[in-house]
């Protein structure tokens, strides 16, 4: 074992293991100055690399005579004016472009992208296994976010009650693969820094 | 009974952290298998040519690092080495010096040249139309790279200006796919490598089968995966002895829990 000598190790092993004490003490005051602190370098990183963002997007080009920036750049400025008593209404006009903007870029591409594309993925050859078991587990799910009141009601007369079941189950399966990743998801976050720990900080 | 069945949570924690630490320290050595999803990522970079384009996107934050950072490392050691050129981007300002720092340790470590092989970009604003807008010219998106260079007097946008000019995107994400599919794939049929945590990871898994992605690479096991092919193992490989035993111990935490319900519940019955 050798403990590092170098001061930044310590100080990201001194956050992790405050950050690590919410676990077992709940609100201690190492958890909540880190967390404190967290944010503030959050900010401050934000604001530098916000203002290089500035400098190259907009000093730069107007410096170099390209002054059809200013437009918007004007608009951006309109969103401050929010903090302006009786002249808050004026923000709305750039937040109506930014809305605008994006939802045509947006919508242009989301039916082939989300609707087309998933429905003709969905439309398998019934060759395999796999196929046939993803094309029953598609109907039944759409069965069961379909099927519902009235029909719910025809589908259990005619005995196809079992259908939206199906359905059902097959979502508790497909939610349950989330659930399991998510764990994983948190595990890994957990187990970088007990690498951290163990390796940078304790030279294990 | 009813304590031993519903423990206090830091016994649990404490129970995790333990199963975790010990494989940690004496790796067990469970033999990692590349899935279909990695295999197909690592076989798509393999067949392409030497000086081929790809642009990364890194659209996480520090929150997401251990998960995603390893995938990052293993795939660009990946790419340096089959010498793809490489136009590196981040849509998240903190994660701007991070993203410097990974190319140095791969492209950078690999003795390719900055400007000719590689470039940082740095961090973009503007999310989705930011990409929309690189379909136009990357150029004007970004103007500069992270030293503030103007990207006309670099090398490597001698033959790219823009989007459709690159012939492969690795994306990685923890907040969504698909800004990255209506923007890139669906616009101009562009290939792109996913990599996301593994909460996102069933969810955006269906894109491969519909075509709209090349592969998904989901979580840490993608990165152990991927790390288990290039032939390199780093630190997502080392993590997946305890990633396993951890799972081990939650699923028998979710039978002892249900055990003591359905105890429970009998002893309610009959009293």
């Amino acid at each position: 074992m050798q403990i590092s000598q170098d001061p930044i190790v310590w100080l990201s092993a001194f956050v992790t293991l405050s950050i690590l004490s919410f676990v077992f003490w709940n609100d201690s005051p190492f958890y909540n100055y880190v967390q404190s602190a967290y944010l503030g370098v959050a900010a401050g990183v934000t604001v530098v690399v916000g203002w290089s963002n500035i400098k190259n997007q907009v000093i730069t080009p107007l410096m170099n005579g390209n002054y059809s920036i200013l437009i918007p750049v004007f608009l951006g400025l309109l969103l401050l004016v929010r903090y302006i008593p009786g002249l808050n209404w004026v923000a709305r006009y750039p937040v109506a472009v930014l809305v605008a903007g994006g939802a045509g870029l947006g919508l242009a591409n989301t039916v082939q992208a989300q609707f087309v594309s998933q429905i003709k993925a969905g439309l398998l050859p019934l060759n395999s296994f796999d196929n046939i078991l993803m094309f029953v587990g598609l109907l039944a799910v759409i069965a069961f976010f379909f099927l519902t009141g009235r029909t719910t009601h025809v589908m259990e007369k005619l005995k196809l009650g079992w259908v939206t079941r199906l359905g059902r189950i097959v979502l508790m399966v497909a939610f349950g693969a989330s659930f399991g990743t998510t764990v994983m998801g948190r595990c890994s976050i957990l187990i970088g820094r007990l690498q951290f720990l163990l390796t940078d900080f304790l030279g294990l | 009974m009813k304590n031993l069945f519903n423990p206090d949570k830091r016994v649990t924690y404490f129970l995790l952290l333990l199963v975790m630490i010990i494989p940690l320290i004496n790796p067990l050595g469970i033999a990692i298998k590349p899935s279909t999803n990695t295999l197909l990522a690592y076989d798509y970079v393999e067949n392409l040519k030497p000086g081929s384009s790809m642009i990364l996107f890194i659209d996480y934050g520090m929150g997401q690092s251990a998960e995603l950072t390893p995938q990052v490392l293993a795939s660009l050691k990946h790419y340096a080495a089959k010498g793809l050129k490489l136009f590196a981007a981040t849509q998240v300002p903190e994660m701007a010096t991070a993203l410097t720092s990974y190319l140095d340790q791969t492209y950078k470590a690999a003795n390719k040249e900055y400007g000719v092989d590689y470039v940082d970009l740095g961090y973009f604003a503007g999310a989705e139309s930011a990409v929309g807008a690189m379909g136009d010219s990357i150029i004007d998106v970004f103007k500069a790279d992270v030293y503030g260079t103007d990207l006309t007097k670099l090398p490597i946008f001698k033959d790219v200006t823009k989007l459709p000019d690159i012939d492969v995107m690795f994306a990685v994400t923890a907040s969504g796919t698909i800004p990255f599919i209506r923007q890139a794939n669906t616009k101009f049929g562009m290939p792109i490598i996913f990599s996301v945590n593994a909460v996102m990871g069933p969810a955006n898994v269906p894109y491969v089968q519909s075509g709209q992605a090349v592969s998904v690479l989901v979580g840490s096991t993608g990165a152990a995966e991927y790390e288990t092919l290039i032939g390199q193992p780093g630190t997502a490989s080392a993590a997946m002895d305890a990633q396993s035993l951890a799972h081990l111990v939650i699923i028998l935490l979710i039978v002892w829990g249900n055990i003591g319900y359905f105890m429970e519940k009998h002893a309610a019955k009959h009293e």
